[in-house]
């Protein structure tokens, strides 16, 4: 009785300075953001709206090459260089990098990243504002693919790989030493995308399939342009660009609000 | 010895095959009517080069069943284009499903006459051909010699058009030709244009005339040019003057903001038109001061215009170069109008956006502790630009109600300050920042934001808190 006394008093301080700061609180009001996606001319963009309604906004960055977005942070590969951008799309930070893609993975708070450049064979590590490269040794040979890269805790990597006899995890510590596991991910197909939460992001013949970490999985009824790439828009969203048009589409991965849409064409 | 001569009788029979207890009979088939072969069968004159392709029918005219088991052609410039594979059995002949095919090609190389033997089980039928010389048929700039039975396709033609090709005729030999027949039939072509038989050609030398093709309808045509003894087919594809009737089809009727949506125009019928249209789109607000929303848009190629393309045989147009074309509906209450323009007229299809309360979109809901403060976020779309107030009622770890009650805030004069600004259309996130100047924000749990507009209220319920 004497805690839930307590308890009350206090909250009652704290609203009577609530009701006197509201009306300034109502001031911020834009446009929602849904993070940033790619375009077929190169240039990078912030994405505004909602499901089934969206705008681009002005190119952030050109000639970009690969990008990825986590909902706070975001990674952009150009030819020679791998950036860091936030919200706003400002670049923080560059370093050089081989030329060719890569692929990108964040960790759950959205705030350390992986790259994964595939030309150089290398792992660059983004955490407490700057690059690091990260010596390893991942048990994969020449013939594997990397697919995509994953960031499931602050002290290990998984590397998505295609081999011949299929398509495997690969993880391993961020201290350099060799891979501690590996498994078959059985019905997963290319191009595959690999969230923060450990979801696996890939298509059937139905359209996307969204695989979560126990196992169970959500299809969403989408018609698949016959070659395309995904990449990660957003916390919620996954962009997947058609590699034979300048189509792009977004994909909601949020559980219980699946959905599969068009994004206009930057350039329109 | 009855018994005995009985045995042999039947063992006898046994053995025979079962051809020799039917009958085959071979007939010469000129595409409509099967005429009986005797003994021979002159397959007529070819230049070299040509062929001739006479057809064979093998009928069982027995009671029982037969079986083709011999066929053999013995003789140069003929050879077997097409039979059954061996052993074939036919069942006694009740109609064309029940006799086998032999097509036999006459390719003389040279002038001379020809013959061969072909042999059908026991029954041998001797095969004449003739190599003369005659012109060599040229079409257009080709110099390749067209065989008999050639297609020339004039192309597709607009009805009341005309397409003409120029033919030439060659006496590549050494001694003079004469060709005594030079003749077109067929509705829509006519010819010779400049040439008349009969036609005398010198070695070397050449002549030409012209075929013209005007389709009398939107319909696929056919016709035969004849030289001589040879025959060359025409083609052509009459296009309609006017494309047939096309309707504009939503794959959702369903009019509403935030969706994404597509088109199609199917046809009445097959076309028979070739030609391009428009396909445009075109936004009327409902909202008062507001003209546009440019989100409203397709969401390939240009915005609000798309290139509509029909060809011959298309049962629907294809839009922007795809069979449908999607688009979605903003976030403004009004209309959306389709007009799609063909040379036969403009048609229109609307889909109607009605007001609706504010749509608060879940991926948007936040709320966090900072610092000295609660931020509390939340976005949707307003389709009627006119929000107004917005409630914030907090709840404790227990999700009760703080005592305060609910924190209303007038925020119309902001809304339409920003509606009036942005190019987002009815879309806007709020970000709400309470200070703390008191208190523990840590005893806050969660909290509900109501936002209202001209059609009603709309909540976003119990956003917990994260830090």
């Amino acid at each position: 009785m004497m805690k839930q006394y307590l308890t009350t008093a206090l909250i009652a301080l704290l609203m009577a300075a609530i009701v006197a700061q509201s009306a300034a609180a109502q001031s911020g009001i834009r446009p929602p953001q849904l993070g940033f996606a790619g375009n077929a001319d190169g240039t990078l963009r912030p994405v505004y709206g909602v499901a089934g309604n969206f705008i681009l906004g002005p190119s952030v960055a050109g000639q970009v090459i690969s990008q990825a977005f986590s909902g706070s942070l975001g990674l952009l590969k150009t030819d020679s260089t791998l950036a860091v951008f936030d919200g706003q799309g400002k670049v923080l930070a560059t370093t050089d990098a081989a030329a060719g893609p890569a692929v990108f993975g964040f960790s759950l708070d959205g705030l350390t990243a992986l790259a994964y450049v595939a030309s150089s064979s290398t792992l660059v590590e983004w955490a407490a504002e700057e690059f690091t490269t990260i010596p390893f040794r991942p048990e994969i040979s020449a013939t594997d693919v990397v697919l995509a890269i994953a960031l499931p805790n602050t002290l290990e990597a998984s590397l998505i790989v295609q081999r011949e006899d299929g398509i495997w995890e690969v993880q391993f510590p961020l201290t350099g030493a060799r891979a501690v596991s590996q498994k078959a991910l059985v019905g997963v197909t290319a191009p595959v995308l690999a969230l923060a939460l450990g979801e696996l992001v890939f298509s059937d013949a139905g359209g996307i399939v969204l695989r979560n970490p126990d196992g169970s999985e959500v299809h969403i009824a989408a018609q698949l342009p016959a070659k395309f790439s995904l990449q990660q828009m957003d916390g919620g969203w996954v962009q997947l660009s058609d590699l034979g048009a300048p189509r792009r589409f977004a994909i909601r991965v949020v559980a219980g609000r699946e959905g599969f849409y068009q994004l206009p064409e930057a350039g329109q | 010895m009855i018994a005995r001569v009985v045995l042999l009788f039947a063992w006898l029979a046994a053995l025979l095959p079962l051809s020799a207890l039917a009958q085959l009979e071979v007939y010469e088939f000129n595409g409509t009517t099967d005429t009986a072969v005797g003994a021979l069968v002159n397959v007529g004159t070819a230049a070299p080069g040509d062929t001739i392709v006479t057809r064979f029918h093998v009928r069982n005219t027995g009671s029982g069943p037969a079986v083709l088991q011999t066929l053999s052609l013995a003789g140069a410039g003929f050879t077997i284009q097409s039979a059954p594979s061996l052993p074939y059995t036919l069942a006694p002949y009740v109609g064309l499903a029940s006799e086998a095919e032999i097509d036999i090609d006459f390719s003389p190389t040279i002038i001379a006459s020809y013959s061969a033997t072909m042999l059908v089980n026991t029954t041998s039928i001797a095969l004449q051909g003739t190599a003369a010389p005659s012109a060599v048929v040229t079409v257009g700039s080709s110099t390749t010699p067209l065989s008999a039975g050639a297609t020339v396709n004039f192309g597709s033609v607009d009805v009341g058009s005309k397409q003409a090709e120029t033919f030439v005729l060659t006496n590549s030999g050494t001694a003079n030709i004469n060709v005594a027949t030079l003749a077109v039939s067929g509705t829509g072509f006519a010819g010779p244009i400049g040439l008349f038989a009969p036609v005398s050609l010198n070695p070397g030398q050449t002549a030409s005339f012209q075929v013209s093709f005007t389709p009398k309808s939107g319909a696929a045509a056919q016709g035969v040019l004849t030289v001589d003894t040879r025959t060359f087919n025409l083609t052509g594809q009459g296009l309609s003057a006017l494309p047939p009737n096309a309707s504009i089809v939503f794959a959702s009727t369903v009019g509403a903001s935030a969706q994404q949506n597509s088109i199609s125009i199917p046809l009445a019928a097959a076309s028979q038109w070739t030609g391009t249209g428009t396909l445009t789109l075109a936004f009327q607000s409902s909202v008062t001061g507001v003209s546009d929303d440019p989100a409203i848009q397709f969401l390939s190629g240009p915005l609000r215009i798309a290139t509509v393309t029909i060809s011959p045989g298309d049962t629907s147009a294809e839009i922007g170069g795809q069979p449908s074309m999607a688009f979605q509906t903003g976030t403004t209450a009004g209309t959306i109008t389709f007009t799609l323009a063909l040379n036969n007229g403009t048609q229109q299809a609307t889909l109607t956006i009605p007001p609706s309360q504010v749509n608060l979109d879940a991926d948007t809901f936040s709320a966090v502790r900072l610092y000295g403060s609660l931020n509390v976020s939340f976005g949707g779309f307003d389709n009627t630009y006119s929000a107004s107030q917005v409630a914030f009622t907090f709840y404790d770890l227990n999700n009760l109600p703080l005592p305060q009650g609910t924190i209303t805030v007038d925020s119309a004069s902001a809304f339409q300050q920003y509606f009036s600004a942005t190019q987002a259309g009815g879309m806007f996130q709020v970000l709400a920042e309470f200070p703390v100047t008191a208190g523990s924000s840590t005893l806050i749990g969660s909290v509900t934001a109501q936002i209202t507009n001209s059609q009603g209220v709309s909540t976003a319920q119990q956003i917990p808190f994260g830090n």
